[in-house]
C-alpha cells in the first residue's frame, strides 16, 4: 500500500492544494486501492526552506514532492507503485 | 448571586406584500448586563407608517427607560406625545416595555400589546405584582398593566405583537386566530421539548408557526420577543502558536481547562495542542469543501480547522447579515453558529508570525491574523452583543 499524505495547510491550499484533496476520491483505475491517502493540518514543509522547493507539498511513502499538481502526484504514486 | 446572562433576541415577519415591518423591536444591555432595555412596540396599519410610528414610541421609550427614567414614567411621557388617530380614537402605536435591574428586577409595563408571557422553565409564571391603571385619560380608553416580579436563571419574558396571537384569524381552523392561550401551550411545548432553547430559536419558532397559521401569507406583521435569563455560555477559540515556544505547555494546558466548547483554527496550533495533549489529529477527507481547506478531528476540540482562510470567511460571514443563517456544512459557517450560540467568548491569539505567508507570490488574501481576529471581536461586540475578550499569547 502507498501512503500519499496531502498537506491541507493554508500556503498549500492556496498555491492548488486544494486540487490535491480531490484524490482521496478520485484516483485512477489503475491506482484505485493502492494508495491510502491522508490529509494533515500542515507538513510544516513551507517554513523551513528546502532550496527553491515550494507548496503545495505532499508526501508518497514519507518521499516530499513540491509545487504538486494532480498530474504530478498521479505520476509519482505510479512511480511509487513500479519502484515496490 | 450566580453568574447570569441576558439573552435577547427579537423574530419579524412583515405583513404579505409589505417591505418594512410595522413593529419595532429595539433592546440595550449596559456593559455588563447590569441594565437592560427591551421594547416591542406595533405601529397602527402596516407598511411605512407603521414602521415610522412604532419606531418613533420604540426609540422614545427606549431612550427614556435607558437614561433612567422608569418605564412607567416612560409610559406617561409616550403617551402624552404621541398622536391619537382623528377616526378611530385611538393611539397610533401599542407598546411593551420591559426593563431589568441587576438581572433580576424586572419591571414591564404594557399598553395595547398582547399580555407578555413570563415562563419560569416551561411554566407559566403569574406569580407577579400586576397593576393595571387607565391610560390616556384623553381618549377613555386602554389600561396601562404594569408588572413586577423578581427574576431567576431559566426565566423567561416572551412579548409579542397581535399579529402573532391573531394569526390566523377567520380561516376554519382558527376563526378567533392562535389566541394568547393556544400561544401561551406552544411555547410551553417548546420549553418542555428543549429546557435550553436559545431565544433566536424560540422566537423564530413562535413567528414561524404563527406564519403557517396565517396559511404563509401574513395578515398582520408578526413579532416575538424573547428576553431569556441564563448562566452565560462560554467557548473559546485559538488560533496561531504562542510567540514563545516555551509557552507552548501553558497555551495547551489553558484551552485544556477551559469548561466550554473549543475551537481551533490553524494546522500548526492544531498540532501543537495535538503534541501537547498526547492525543492524534486527523484531517477529515471525507466531505469536501470546495471553497475553504477540510476539518480535522481532534480529541478534546470541538472544532478544529484551518487558520486565516477559514477566519478571513467568519468575518466575512459575521459582517454579512444576508448569510448568517445558512445552515452550511463550510468550516466557517460552522464555527459562526457555534460563536453566535455562545454569550462569553474568548479568542486566544498566538502572536507568532507564519513566515511562510510572508511569501509574495501568496495571495493578498493572507490577512494578518490579529487584524482578521481584531475585525471578528469587533463584530461579535457590535452587531451580534457578545462579550468578548481578546488575548494575545
Amino acid at each position: 500500500m502507498i501512503h500519499l499524505e496531502i498537506c491541507s495547510g493554508t500556503a498549500c491550499y492556496v498555491m492548488g492544494g486544494g486540487a490535491l484533496l480531490l484524490l482521496a476520491e478520485e484516483l485512477p483505475a489503475d491506482l484505485a486501492g493502492q494508495v491510502l491517502v491522508t490529509g494533515s493540518p500542515c507538513l510544516e514543509l513551507c517554513r523551513n526552506p528546502l532550496g527553491d522547493r515550494k507548496a503545495p507539498f505532499v508526501k508518497i511513502n514519507g518521499r516530499i514532492h513540491s509545487s504538486a499538481t494532480v498530474e504530478s502526484v498521479i505520476e509519482a504514486l505510479r512511480e511509487a507503485r513500479d519502484e515496490d | 448571586m450566580d453568574s447570569r446572562f441576558l439573552d435577547i433576541a427579537c423574530s419579524q415577519i412583515a405583513k404579505h406584500g409589505q417591505r418594512v415591518y410595522g413593529d419595532s423591536f429595539l433592546s440595550r444591555k449596559s456593559p455588563g448586563g447590569q441594565h437592560a432595555v427591551a421594547v416591542l412596540s406595533d405601529g397602527l396599519g402596516s407598511g411605512i407608517k407603521a414602521n415610522v410610528l412604532s419606531t418613533l414610541t420604540s426609540v422614545m421609550a427606549l431612550k427614556s427607560v435607558t437614561e433612567a427614567v422608569s418605564p412607567e414614567h416612560t409610559a406617561q411621557l409616550i403617551f402624552r406625545s404621541l398622536p391619537v388617530c382623528s377616526e378611530r380614537k385611538i393611539n397610533y402605536a401599542t407598546f411593551s416595555i420591559v426593563e431589568l435591574k441587576g438581572m433580576e428586577k424586572v419591571q414591564l409595563v404594557e399598553y395595547e400589546n398582547p399580555q407578555a408571557l413570563i415562563f419560569r422553565g416551561s411554566s407559566l409564571f403569574t406569580n407577579t405584582r400586576l397593576e393595571t391603571i387607565p391610560a390616556r385619560k384623553d381618549i377613555g380608553r386602554g389600561v396601562m398593566t404594569t408588572t413586577c416580579f423578581d427574576a431567576q436563571v431559566g426565566d423567561r419574558i416572551i412579548m409579542l405583537s397581535d399579529g402573532v396571537t391573531q394569526a390566523g384569524l377567520g380561516t376554519k381552523s382558527f376563526p378567533l386566530g392562535w389566541t394568547l392561550k393556544a400561544v401561551r401551550q406552544f411555547i410551553a411545548g417548546m420549553l418542555t421539548d428543549d429546557p435550553d432553547i436559545s431565544s433566536r430559536e424560540l422566537a423564530e419558532k413562535v413567528t414561524r408557526e404563527g406564519l403557517k397559521h396565517d396559511v404563509y401569507t401574513a395578515k398582520d406583521d408578526i413579532s416575538c420577543s424573547v428576553t431569556y435569563i441564563r448562566h452565560p455560555r462560554h467557548l473559546i477559540l485559538v488560533t496561531g502558536p504562542p510567540f514563545h515556544p516555551e509557552q507552548d505547555e501553558l497555551f495547551a494546558m489553558q484551552v485544556k481547562n477551559f469548561d466550554g466548547p473549543k475551537i481551533v483554527c490553524g494546522g500548526t496550533t492544531a498540532m501543537i495542542l495535538s503534541r501537547q495533549w498526547a492525543v492524534p489529529l486527523k484531517v477529515v477527507l471525507s466531505r469536501r469543501c470546495s471553497t475553504l481547506p477540510p476539518e480535522s478531528k481532534m480529541e478534546g476540540a470541538t472544532l478544529v480547522t484551518e487558520g486565516i482562510l477559514t477566519l478571513a470567511r467568519v468575518s466575512e460571514i459575521l459582517c454579512s447579515k444576508d448569510s448568517l443563517w445558512k445552515q452550511e456544512s463550510d468550516p466557517a459557517q460552522k464555527i459562526v453558529a457555534r460563536l453566535l450560540d455562545a454569550d462569553r467568548i474568548t479568542l486566544l491569539v498566538g502572536t507568532k508570525i507564519n513566515e511562510a505567508h510572508q511569501d509574495p507570490n501568496l495571495p493578498q488574501e493572507l490577512d494578518i491574523r490579529r487584524n482578521v481576529m481584531k475585525r471578528i471581536a469587533r463584530e461579535l461586540k457590535d452587531s451580534h452583543l457578545k462579550d468578548v475578550e481578546l488575548t494575545y499569547m
